[in-house]
């Protein structure tokens, strides 16, 4: 059950524009992001009929009332859930809600990016305007940045569905009225997508759907808090997991696609880009959690990789930091490897499953960050690209796993 | 058979990609501009486009904005002199690019994935 307040003297019967913004126990600023998308609002849609929502996941941390109590023009709706569920439950809350308002766009934004500005929803909701029913964002970036989505989501959604969605993981989306009424009537929700997932699983769907979708180039960077250890292994299991636990239901999308498709880039022009900031990876880190995986999981791995994928990923065990390289043939029979192994199995099995990927996760990681230490941004980019090629190549491989499964 | 829209301003690109493409029985129509060329895209109805990215009196990369606003997933391949062009971030709306040279073996390869791809999505 989730209940609603609805906060503006009025009844809120009807919206054009939906801005929904999930908070949970460790959410940041949520009275900040709720300004600055107010002044978006006001700023580029002053005419239109528009409406914040606030999906709280726990409502046990003072963010109802943060939210409640900061001014804003434009109305306000709470919605929260009883806890149980996860945030997906919630945002489906929300989903439904923009239906019910009968408002033609939603975007969603995420409280995490401590920097979300005003121009942020005119470049999200723009593109909705001209009839794209999908935006996700394109942000300035460090070339080290969120190496989770740059090595396993990006290339596995992009190889799997056929678009090449950079950031398939969020934080900030934009949706249709159309999509949104396409997404509610799939029944594919489960734990992995209701807790880290929700962006990743709309991103999927969007693609499966073939409708309109773009990138919004933002040219700002996207601060975000960076995760502890625990954190970083519930959000690796709950994103990674939702890749792989999707693609049961949506075999008969992924299947037939071969390579993979552009999407239109809007956002661009204006003020020059703000520069990413600086990021230290911590090389030393990265090699001692690849080696430390092997203590643990080798065996694992064996059962669950082909024979000469592990003869190779022993091989890379032994190269040192300065010759240390995990080829991307290697990464990517590992992800398809996985993908198979995850499918049908009970909730104990994958959790074990995700955790053994997640040494290897980091010796990719490492591969990589050494790889292009000295490349610029746009140089790095070459590189994914390369990487998601060999993803695309080695596609029959997975189709060949999955159907002898 | 696939029809082909050559958009590039050199004479000699245009007819060296119309009879080599002709040759691999795909139907070529070539355009010596980007003037109204999304009229033309609307009324041709081309399976893909090959699009030289820089031309006297048109810029490619803004040619390739416009025809994904209207056309989200007609496949375009970039066609180039050099591949400076990937320093801007336009340039990934496009399927894929290419170096122009005499030799269209790589044109060609690219031009059977862009097609492969997106009538794998249509099926």
């Amino acid at each position: 059950m989730s209940a609603e307040i609805q906060v503006d003297g009025n009844q809120i019967n009807e919206a054009e524009i939906v801005i929904s913004i999930p908070s949970y126990d460790e959410c940041c600023d949520l009275a900040n992001t709720v300004v600055k998308v107010d002044r978006g609002l006001n700023e580029f849609f002053n005419s239109r009929d528009s409406v914040i929502i606030n999906c709280d996941h726990t409502s046990e941390d003072g963010l109802r009332e943060i939210f409640l109590t900061t001014e804003t023009q434009s109305p306000k709706i709470y919605i929260t859930g009883n806890g149980s569920g996860g945030e997906g439950k919630l945002l489906r809350s929300c989903l439904r809600k923009v239906i019910e308002l009968s408002a033609s766009k939603l975007v969603i934004i995420e409280p995490r990016a401590a920097n979300v500005q005003p121009g942020w929803i005119l470049k999200m909701i723009e593109p909705l305007e001209k009839n794209f029913q999908f935006v996700a964002p394109i942000y300035v970036h460090h070339k080290d940045e969120d190496l989770l989505n740059s090595m396993v989501v990006y290339p596995l959604t992009r190889s799997l569905y056929g678009w090449r969605i950079r950031r398939p993981v969020g934080g900030e989306l934009g949706l249709s009225k159309e999509l949104i009424e396409r997404v509610l009537e799939m029944d594919i929700w489960n734990g992995y997508v209701n807790n880290e997932g929700f962006a990743v699983c709309l991103s999927t769907l969007a693609m499966c759907f073939r409708k309109p979708m773009c990138q919004a180039f933002i040219n700002q960077p996207r601060k975000t808090v960076e995760k502890g250890e625990g954190e970083f292994l519930t959000y690796f299991n709950g994103v990674v997991g939702s890749v792989f636990s999707l693609m049961e239901p949506l075999e008969k999308y992924w299947k037939k696609v071969k390579w993979s498709r552009p999407t239109a880039i809007l956002g661009i022009g204006g003020e020059d880009a703000e520069p990413a900031e600086e990021l230290e990876t911590d090389v030393d880190m990265l090699h001692e959690k690849f080696l430390g995986g092997f203590r643990k999981y080798e065996e694992f791995w064996r059962e669950v990789v082909s024979q000469t994928t592990y003869n190779k990923v022993q091989e890379i065990r032994n190269l040192d930091m300065n010759h240390f390289n995990f080829p991307a043939q290697t990464w990517t029979t590992i992800l398809y490897d996985f993908a198979v192994a995850f499918r049908g199995k009970d909730d104990e099995y994958r959790e074990h499953l995700l955790e053994a990927l997640l040494p290897l996760f980091y010796g990719k990681a490492l591969s990589y960050v050494k790889r292009t230490e000295r490349m610029s941004v746009q140089q790095a980019e070459d590189t994914i690209e390369a990487e998601c090629m060999v993803f695309e190549e080695n596609k029959p491989y997975l189709i060949s796993k999955w159907d002898d499964d | 058979m696939a029809k082909i829209l050559v958009v590039d301003d050199e004479e000699h690109i245009r007819l060296l990609y119309s009879e080599e493409l002709s040759e691999e029985g795909y139907d070529v129509i070539t355009a010596d501009s980007g003037y109204k060329l999304l009229e033309k895209i609307e009324k041709e109805k081309p399976d893909l486009v090959i699009l030289d990215i820089k031309m006297v009196d048109y810029n490619g990369l803004d040619l390739l904005q416009d025809i994904r606003a209207k056309f989200f997933d007609l496949p375009v391949i970039l066609s180039t002199a050099y591949d400076t062009f990937k320093e801007d971030i336009k340039s990934i709306a496009a399927d894929y690019y290419v170096v122009k040279s005499f030799d269209l073996s790589e044109l060609k390869s690219k031009i059977a994935m862009a097609l492969e791809a997106k009538y794998s999505q249509e099926e």
